[in-house]
């Protein structure tokens, strides 16, 4: 099969735009109010192990996508079944992150056009993305990060010209450890540890850079912009009225006005939105249809993009009944407990099982050279 | 209205993307192409035309819930 190749600039920036995906609408964990910008840390410290595991078993398998390391270690069975769960994640994934953006665009601007209509135009893009290669989806991820970052810095400063709301702030770190750690629990694993997917095409990356590297500053630009979102809609929301937003970035910049010329620039913020639904949404169709080629054997995975997009529409139109079974579905905890599984315990396992087999042929090697 | 749509829809995929597929025969990629195209079609006409259909979502929080409480 043909490896395309993406620098590691443009993977850092691919990985960032797809944690920042559908969290940025969702603006994270409200749970803790005015305290909700600790989690946005915490979280990334939770993970960061996590992420090291990850770049590990890049490291040791520099050629190889997790699909192939997963054959490899476990042989054509159990590696099979290893790669069936981790494709029904990315698939059932790719579902949710459209099932947010379809409510968020009938809830904030199209309450008549019916949600299928806006997912199916939307997965036209999405799959001529997955079709045109990883190289492609490099490119139009740095594009569309410049745009959220122009975004971010001016909402952030205009959301400061008016009234002085940094008051809302407090008080500070008024929750109990226990409510910290479950909540940076939820962000550990929506979106930080959703980063797993990426081993499905982690191959492509340009010889010759750190797998850890990409990883960690991926990790360290998301962190900040979260932060800065965080701070954006806790300042100019307060508390009680982010923890009732179904979507508290939207929310919060409809309240902007500079002066009564600008008004209204929630616009820009949901072009914004929608760059980065797409681009996680991309993301997870990848690694659906890469994760399907290897597990019926098929040569290129860009063949059966079409019919797996139009899948995970259908997927995504009858995963919740409402929006409040969506929202329930992951502040409950269902989604933390259900991801954990593909985030961490196959992960965890494969690692492990890598490292015995490399330190074996180690040893094996040593065995030869002493011999001769 | 929707169902236009998303006919519309399957046949230009058909028309551009599944009958080249066909000419380059290629038996996995036909076969794992059409099953696809198919369940997705299906889903989507009931979708379409108001049918609720079961979520597997229930079945996950069903299958969660002794760890959750």
């Amino acid at each position: 099969m043909l490896t395309e190749t993406v620098s590691g600039k443009k993977m850092i920036i691919l990985l960032s735009t797809f944690m920042l995906g559908s969290t940025i609408i969702l603006g994270g964990s409200t749970v803790l109010g005015q305290d909700s910008w600790v989690s946005v840390i915490t979280g990334a410290l939770w993970v960061f192990p996590i992420v090291i595991i990850y770049a590990r078993i890049v490291q040791l398998y520099p050629n190889k996508n997790i699909y192939e390391i997963c054959l490899d270690l476990f042989g054509n069975f159990f590696g099979k079944v290893i790669i069936f769960l981790f494709s029904w994640y990315a698939l059932h994934l790719g579902a949710l992150v459209l099932r947010n953006f379809s409510e968020f665009i009938q809830i904030s601007s199209k309450a008549e056009t019916p949600q299928i209509i806006v997912l199916l135009s939307m997965m036209v893009v999405i799959f001529y993305l997955v079709k045109s290669g990883i190289k492609t989806m490099g490119r139009w991820s740095l594009l569309v990060f410049w745009v959220i970052c122009l975004v971010v810095i001016i909402s952030f400063i205009f959301s400061h010209t008016g009234a002085d709301n940094f008051d809302n702030l407090l008080p500070f770190l008024n929750h109990t450890p226990g409510e910290f750690l479950i909540d940076s629990f939820y962000l550990f694993s929506f979106p930080y540890a959703e980063v797993v997917l990426f081993l499905t095409f982690f191959n492509s990356l340009q010889r010759g850079e750190s797998p850890y590297k990409v990883f960690l500053y991926a990790l360290f630009i998301t962190m900040i912009i979260l932060l800065v979102v965080a701070i954006r809609n806790i300042t100019l929301l307060g508390p009680e009225m982010l923890k009732i937003s179904f979507f508290p970035s939207y929310v919060a910049t409809r309240l902007i006005n500079v002066g009564k010329f600008l008004t209204k620039i929630e616009g820009i913020v949901m072009i914004n939105f929608i760059l980065l639904g797409i681009t996680k949404t991309a993301v997870c169709l990848l690694a659906t249809c890469k994760g399907i080629t290897h597990l019926f054997d098929l040569k290129d995975y860009k063949a059966i993009a079409i019919p797996i997009s139009f899948f995970m529409v259908a997927l995504a139109m009858i995963v919740y009944p409402n929006v409040i079974e969506m929202l329930e579905f992951a502040e409950r905890g269902y989604y933390c407990v259900y991801a954990s599984l593909f985030q961490v315990i196959i992960p965890l396992l494969i690692w492990i099982v890598a490292e015995i087999k490399n330190k074996k042929i180690i040893e094996l090697k040593t065995t030869i050279h002493k011999v001769h | 209205m929707v169902l236009a749509v998303v006919i519309f829809l399957y046949l230009v995929v058909a028309f551009f993307d599944y009958i080249p597929l066909i000419k380059k025969k290629e038996k996995k990629e036909f076969v794992v192409y059409t099953t696809f195209l198919i369940i997705s079609f299906i889903l989507l006409f009931l979708i379409a035309i108001d049918i609720v259909l079961p979520s597997p979502t229930n079945l996950i929080k069903s299958l969660l819930d002794p760890i959750i409480k």
